[in-house]
């Protein structure tokens, strides 16, 4: 009996935006913090990971990445007796400016945890 | 009168230039007061190192993703209580015997912000970045703060044991320390922890707690 690997994607992603206009023509903001996992379901293993951010801005809006973790966190992670888990968390924080005289910051974060320890 | 005609015509095509430009200015003047209009917070108030913080927690841990509120109670600078969705959790969460997360040895007195550097941090194994920087209200707290100073720890571990709670291995663990120094007052932090009381919140014993301030009350002793 020949036993096929399958090696399963995951995919998280936290996402904030604004637009001002009718097509955005004024101003647009868009922050996107995503996270990926790759995990080989036979052998119950994490084979690789990855995250980071997507941050576009047009006309009025600008921005200034205050803060980022990509990843935050990755390991593996657990106790005797409620398991391991290995899991990635990734985050962005960053302020957004109108004309460069109004800030206001967003925070995105997206984390995947697989049993893979 | 030819002359006069053409001219006549250059005239109502930049009269129509004018016009059409100061309607695309006014919507887009518009549409920059909408934003900048928006109705402006209370700043975060100033502490004498006495104060109760409530914060809106999100934990990500075993269990998944949660949303609790979390509230810190500082007398003279220190932590003397903490509480998740109405329930106290030991101080040791944030503490000893391990660095996991420094910024949580942080949050447990706030006296020691002003002087940790990477002197402090390099023995443990870690890395610190401090700045101070432009004040900027987090879209989703109600307050404003008065000042910013951000702190960044990092830290590697190969395998990291901490006895009756649990263990981290092969990872990367950072944390963030947004601090209001002119209040007092932690405005937003992330941190990880591992301590056996998350279990009763997370089924595991590690947190990633992501914080931001709602609320800051004077208290009485």
């Amino acid at each position: 009996m020949l036993a096929m690997a399958a090696v399963i994607e995951f995919y998280s992603e936290d996402v904030r935006s604004d637009c001002l206009g009718q097509n955005c023509e004024i101003g647009y903001a868009y922050q996107k913090t995503w996270t990926k996992v790759w995990y080989d379901d036979s052998a119950r293993k994490m084979t690789s990971h990855t995250g980071a951010a997507r941050i576009d801005s047009k006309g009025i809006y600008g921005y200034v990445v205050k803060a980022q973790g990509h990843p935050a966190t990755a390991g593996c992670i657990g106790d005797p007796w409620s398991g391991y888990q290995w899991m990635r968390i990734d985050y962005d924080t960053v302020d957004w400016y109108v004309l460069g005289i109004y800030a206001t910051r967003w925070h995105t974060q997206s984390s995947i945890e697989v049993y893979a320890c | 009168m030819r002359v006069d005609m053409m001219g006549r015509g250059v005239w109502l095509v930049a009269a129509a230039v004018v016009v059409a430009a100061l309607v695309v200015f006014a919507v887009w003047l518009t549409a920059v007061v909408a934003v900048v209009a928006r109705p402006p917070k209370s700043p975060v108030p100033i502490t004498n190192g006495i104060f109760s913080a409530l914060y809106n927690a999100t934990v990500i841990c075993g269990g998944g993703r949660k949303t609790w509120d979390l509230t810190l109670v500082y007398r003279n600078g220190k932590l003397i209580k903490a509480m998740l969705d109405g329930r106290e959790i030991p101080l040791a969460v944030f503490k000893y015997p391990h660095e996991f997360s420094y910024v949580g040895e942080l949050l447990l007195d706030l006296n020691r912000i002003k002087d940790v550097n990477n002197k402090t941090l390099k023995p443990l194994g870690g890395v610190i970045n401090k700045r101070i920087g432009r004040p900027v209200s987090l879209i989703d707290s109600p307050l404003a703060p008065r000042s910013d100073l951000l702190i960044t720890t990092s830290f590697n571990y190969s395998r990291l044991v901490i006895e009756g709670h649990g263990e981290f291995r092969n990872g990367t663990v950072n944390a963030l320390l947004i601090f209001d120094y002119e209040a007092g007052v932690p405005y937003f932090f992330i941190i990880n922890t591992i301590h056996a009381s998350m279990r009763e919140f997370c089924g595991t014993s590690f947190a990633h707690i992501t914080a931001y301030l709602r609320e800051v009350k004077q208290v009485f002793f």
